[in-house]
């Protein structure tokens, strides 16, 4: 079994110690630690699953390698990281859980360091998105004053927040600096 | 008033609250050794760390940021600053690869229908000058046409979902066209905003590009995998301060890139670009003073002679730093501030003429008048204008 990383619409970036991946078809984010990222990296779709299991050893100090593998292409596959769904066999079939995997490891704090971590976060929704990029506006939720605008709060500046009056919305917010 | 009046360099951090110095020291991409100890003097001295993500929101530098706070001080920062930080350098990021892929599809469209499309400031300044599509915030994209293709460009984005920001008829369309400088559309999700522009600045703004001679500066490049037109350096620097000077500098992120397009071309032809600023000379002075002084910029010695002469303009950098750090949003103090970044009279009257002259969508979108009353628009701005931004001054006078 050779698993093969998702490579179409994902953008990955090294930030600092960990693989950030940008999923820009399922609108998340992912952060993988180390050893998630290891294994990411090797599924290349020419190493087996064993081979992974001999390189992460080799890279890691870790005794469970191949359980530690599963554990990984299972918060892989989750995260829709790899092209296809990995089926295990043999005695292999269970996927074990971090507290499973932390006793297999040990408790020490560089084994847990070594716990494969994909932490993922939902990508700017369309309010997320203006309000991230610096001026961002919610609608008040209470009734508009006047019937050509819609009345919203929005920062100014400093963090602080005033009422503003936007044109021609029914759902207010400010996209790039404008109500839109 | 945080800064000292006569402040001209860096020494007059030790006005500025903590937060703001932490931000001014962290709004670049490169930092030195004294400034990384600085940083880390501000964080043992303990911050307000509410006020450092609010301030670092509101100046668009989120990303710098815990970039540098990552960098320097990971253990001198509170885990919930950092994961909030985080999360939001990962979602910009994102936005920013996102908007990367719209911005090549429109351009690719464009390009297939004969459209020039030169696409300026969000992700492209991003890569161009940050050299790293995470580091810097963008809401939009800015896409400069040709003034002719304008109207094709509206229809290609319609043909793709977009909606324009205002809806109007061909004649108040053709009005809008003549007397504006951009023209603004939302996706069907209302993810991206996008911004096809003919020209840089509204035409009150008096002095306009020669947008003839720049078309023809232009020049493909290859930018974050793809193929794009891109301005020559000294033609970008000369935008980034017009637009710097039309928000009246009131976000760190326009003056930070300045100070990076400065450092990622040490050696534009500062002739040239003085001779192509002629009019806007003022506002390409002020935006280079203020990366100098609030981001320790170079500053070649043609513009440190040119600031000599020009106190008028070193007054101004003077005043943006004052208000930098305060609450922004005071119409009057915007229209004082283009005023005074004028130097000749003829220009200031320039400018007060078309500000009421120049008739916007919204003042269209208020009273809707038919044709053959349209006259009456000129009296109405005026009065908006005059309620926006003379009443209230007035009253506080009174």
């Amino acid at each position: 079994m050779k698993p093969l990383a998702r490579s179409n619409n994902i953008v990955v970036e090294e930030v600092f110690d960990e693989l950030v991946i940008y999923d820009l078809e399922r609108d998340r984010v992912h952060s993988l630690n180390p050893t998630a990222a290891f294994v990411w990296q090797h599924c290349d779709g020419k190493h087996t699953v064993d081979q992974i299991a001999i390189l992460l050893q080799q890279e890691f100090p870790v005794s469970q390698a191949v359980e530690l593998l599963w554990a990984t292409l299972d918060r892989l596959e989750k995260a829709h990281l790899l092209q296809e769904k990995l089926s295990q066999s043999g005695e292999n079939q269970k996927v074990y859980t971090r507290r499973e995997l932390l006793k297999m490891v040990g408790q020490g704090a560089g084994m847990i360091a070594l716990l494969p971590v994909v932490k993922s976060i939902n990508a700017p929704g369309p309010t997320q998105a203006a309000s991230l990029t610096g001026e961002g506006c919610t609608g008040c939720g209470g009734p508009a004053r006047h019937k050509r605008y819609e009345i919203c709060c929005c920062e100014t500046g400093n963090g602080r927040r005033r009422k503003i009056k936007c044109r021609r919305v029914s759902t207010c917010h400010f996209l790039g600096g404008r109500c839109v | 008033m945080r800064l000292k009046n006569n402040a001209k360099s860096m020494t007059s951090h030790h006005t500025l609250q903590p937060e703001e110095e932490l931000l001014l020291c962290c709004a670049r991409t490169q930092i030195s050794a004294a400034t990384v100890e600085r940083v880390r003097a501000l964080l043992l001295a303990g911050l307000d760390w509410g006020q450092v993500i609010a301030l670092a929101r509101h100046h668009r530098i989120q990303p710098l940021l815990y970039w540098h706070l990552r960098r320097i001080g990971l253990e001198l920062v509170p885990q919930s600053t950092l994961t909030e930080l985080q999360e939001s350098y990962f979602s910009n990021a994102w936005l920013n690869h996102f908007l990367n892929k719209e911005l090549n599809k429109i351009v690719c469209l464009f390009g297939a229908h004969n459209i020039l499309a030169a696409p300026y400031k969000g992700p492209n300044l991003t890569a161009l000058v940050y050299g790293n599509l995470s580091l810097r915030q963008s809401g939009d994209l800015d896409i400069l046409v040709r003034e002719q293709d304008v109207l094709k460009a509206k229809e290609l984005l319609i043909s793709q979902g977009y909606r324009p920001q205002f809806q109007l008829s061909e004649i108040e369309e053709a009005a809008y066209l003549q007397t504006q400088y951009e023209y603004n559309f939302i996706s069907p999700d209302s993810r991206v905003a996008v911004e096809i522009h003919w020209g840089f600045a509204p035409r009150y703004f008096a002095h306009r590009f020669d947008m003839q001679q720049l078309w023809g500066r232009i020049k493909t490049t290859r930018l974050a995998g793809s193929k794009v037109l891109n301005f020559q350096p000294e033609d970008l620097l000369l935008i980034l301060c017009i637009h710097g000077a039309k928000h009246c500098w009131s976000r760190l992120i326009w003056i930070c890139d300045v100070a990076e397009l400065l450092r990622v071309y040490p050696d534009l032809d500062w002739q040239q670009i003085l001779k192509k600023a002629g009019p806007l000379s003022g506002e390409l002075l002020l935006g280079l003073l203020l990366a100098h002084d609030l981001l320790d910029a170079p500053l070649p010695k043609e513009i440190e002679a040119r600031r000599q002469t020009e106190p008028r303009v070193d007054a101004l950098a003077v005043r943006v730093r004052q208000y930098l750090f305060q609450e922004a949003d005071a119409p009057f103090e915007r229209f004082k501030f283009h005023l005074e970044l004028r130097s000749r009279l003829f220009d200031r009257v320039r400018y007060c003429f078309y500000l009421v002259t120049n008739i916007s969508p919204i003042d269209l979108e208020i009273l809707p008048l038919p044709p053959s009353l349209a006259f009456f628009y000129y009296p109405l701005r005026s009065i908006r204008l005059l309620s926006r931004y003379g009443l209230n001054p007035l009253k506080r006078m009174l």
